[in-house]
């Protein structure tokens, strides 16, 4: 009780507050940057850590944390450029609510459900770490696998009817994720003899291509829809009572749902952010506003990138394990500070477990108190004259992919994906099953390979255990079931024409 | 029914990914395919590479039969939104210009060219295109370079 009372007043001293601040601030403006997000916010500012004592020191990289994965939702919603992949989701509907003029009530309710998600995910974080760390590690390769295949084939059908059109790009994703060398035997995969393929393709130069890029593409043309001038005044920019109210169910879903998806290993922010897009469709009474600025896909995919990322936290802080990219960084912090998180976190740092927690509540809430005063000003970029826009978002594109791998071998990517990016919307085609293919083809791969190796060939044994077997039946069922249907709908409309 | 201009985007869609399909098969052939024990390197490329063929050629065939007919009345086809191939060609020039002024001249100056040629191109003019071109530049500039720390290139005259 002691140590408890000893984090908590630790994490409200002076330093510490301004240190919590300091870190959402930095967060938020770095992870607006195209390109960097939250992982690549934590890489460059952890150097600040370096001089600081323990606590103040994993309170800034938490505060950075929250800010990071708030920024890159902002590019989404006012520009169409995804700050990182998990914000991919947000374009659908967040950038179609800032061409109706509601840019401010995007934000908002971005703000507020990543707000919201947050505090729900650090309270079940606090109640229910160890039992839920444990369970965590029932998943292995095969659960890993079933888990990221049925993601593939439901989510990828978010955006599109048609099941051709949504496996085609999932295919050319996972092949394009394949190019470089094969993570298991070392062999190089698809280079074509050129050292630039060597590296694989990164995923950050492709999602702006396709977002930004074309969008650049596409404001030369007379039916651009820019952004409708909307009153910035602060009572507008708010969300109306209707939003908020229909903002509440998905935000508690969404933070819930993505909670649970942040302990399993694997990008689970991304694959939260269409799980929940998707669940919101299906919940929606209506469905047919999703993808023409529904304030639920806005509300629902980013408060599950929050809640999933605090669920990422319960592996990291429990068992001292990463299952994705975002606590790895952290936990290099916490090495940094001569810290092992895991079982003995909470025995032998105690005050520091809880002022660490402490500072998340007080991150979140710093979150909100920051940045929705700001909204106006965010509000206001989306209305500058795409004659002006359109460059700048063009250049921060350019400079985002640079900055990568400090690659001018990326910035060719961008532009081939963004001409391709343009395609495809002439074609009517959204490229979010190709991104999910491009993310999640490597764990796909891995995944199966590691099962392969287990089942010993013996690929039926997957539904010998109950995670996977459930997981693999139900996406069997859902994949199969419209096509079946479809099928019964066109005998019957011809038997009633014949 | 589509618009001729979606029509020719899938096409062109279809036809792309089923010659990267094709180009996937034809580089993975070689690779090791492994079994359900092992897999191998070439499984996941021989596998989507194959998928990719299929799905497209399966496209190709809706698209067959859904090609838009011109005896639709007017007032039923969707606007179309066509092309708008100077401005794609000249984005494509500007980038290409890009290239070109960063490896003689470095990321900075090419930066400018780009900022003012792709201001240029969309209307901007006198003062405000100046004022774009220098603020941007220099902002990310500062940001990037001094503030973050990622190191653009120079040029090789530079």
């Amino acid at each position: 009780m002691e140590d408890i009372i000893a984090g908590i007043s630790s994490a409200f001293s002076f330093f510490n507050l301004l240190v919590c601040l300091l870190g959402v601030a930095l967060g938020t403006l770095v992870g607006v940057l195209p390109g960097l997000g939250p992982v690549g916010a934590i890489s460059m500012l952890l150097p600040l850590t370096f001089s600081m004592e323990p606590t103040s020191a994993l309170i800034l990289v938490a505060g950075i944390y929250f800010g990071g994965m708030y920024g890159g939702s902002t590019t989404s919603i006012l520009v169409n450029v995804p700050g990182e992949a998990a914000s991919v989701v947000t374009t659908l509907d967040g950038y179609k609510m800032t061409q109706k003029g509601r840019a401010g009530a995007a934000l908002s309710i971005a703000a507020i459900g990543s707000f919201v998600a947050g505090t729900l995910g650090m309270v079940l974080l606090t109640l229910l770490a160890p039992p839920i760390a444990r369970m965590a590690l029932e998943f292995g390769p095969p659960e890993h696998f079933a888990i990221v295949l049925v993601g593939l084939l439901v989510l990828s059908r978010l955006t599109d009817t048609s099941l051709i059109r949504s496996y085609m790009l999932i295919a050319l994703g996972v092949v394009l994720s394949l190019i470089g060398i094969d993570q298991m035997s070392g062999s190089l995969r698809l280079v074509f003899d050129s050292p630039w393929l060597i590296d694989g393709l990164d995923f950050v130069p492709i999602i702006m291509g396709f977002y930004g890029m074309s969008e650049v593409l596409g404001s030369l043309e007379e039916t651009y829809q820019k952004p409708v001038k909307a009153d910035l005044s602060l009572k507008k920019l708010m969300p109306s009572k209707a939003e908020l109210r229909r903002s509440t169910g998905p935000i508690v879903r969404g933070g819930l749902l993505g909670f649970a998806m942040g302990l399993l290993p694997g990008p689970s922010n991304i694959l939260s952010t269409y799980a929940s897009y998707g669940l919101e469709k299906k919940l929606s009474k209506h469905p047919e506003e999703f993808g023409k600025g529904a304030i639920e896909g806005v509300a629902g995919p980013e408060s599950a990138n929050n809640g999933a990322s605090t669920g990422a936290l319960v592996p990291l802080l429990s068992l001292g394990v990463p299952f994705s990219p975002l606590p790895a960084i952290l936990l290099s912090a916490f090495m940094i500070q001569g810290i092992t998180p895991g079982p003995l976190l909470i025995k032998e740092h105690a005050s520091l477990f809880w002022a660490l927690i402490a500072s998340m509540y007080i991150g979140n809430v710093m979150l909100l108190v920051l940045n929705l005063p700001l909204v106006g000003l965010f509000a206001k970029v989306a209305h500058l004259s795409s004659k002006v826009l359109m460059p700048i978002v063009m250049m921060f594109c350019i400079i985002g992919a640079y900055s990568v791998r400090s690659s001018m071998f990326d910035v060719i990517v961008l532009m081939i994906f963004g001409v391709f990016g343009y395609l495809l919307k002439k074609a009517k085609m959204e490229p979010s099953p190709l991104v999910l293919g491009l993310l999640l083809g490597p764990v796909l791969e891995n995944s199966l390979g590691q099962s392969a190796l287990i089942f010993r060939g013996d690929l039926w044994q997957f539904f010998n255990r109950p995670i996977s077997a459930t997981l693999l039946i139900v996406g069997l069922i859902v994949t199969i079931w419209p096509i079946v249907r479809r099928s019964i709908h066109s005998i019957r409309s011809r038997r009633r024409s014949a | 029914m589509m618009t001729k201009t979606v029509h020719r985007a899938r096409l062109l869609t279809a036809l792309l990914f089923l010659a990267l399909g094709l180009i996937t098969l034809w580089q993975s052939y070689e690779l090791p395919f492994g079994s359900l024990r092992q897999l191998k390197p070439g499984f996941f490329p021989n596998v989507f590479g194959g998928l990719l063929t299929g799905l497209s050629v399966l496209m190709l065939i809706g698209l067959w039969r859904d090609r838009p007919r011109n005896t639709e009345a007017a007032g039923e086809r969707e606007q179309d939104e066509p092309v708008h191939w100077r401005g794609l060609l000249s984005f494509i020039g500007i980038f290409a210009l890009f290239l070109a002024v960063s490896y003689a001249f470095g990321f900075v100056i090419a930066m400018f060219v780009a900022l003012a040629a792709s201001g240029f191109v969309l209307g901007l003019r006198g003062w405000r295109l100046a004022v774009l071109a220098i603020a941007t530049t220099a902002a990310i500039w500062l940001i990037f370079d001094l503030w973050l720390g990622v190191s653009l290139p120079p040029g090789i005259w530079l």
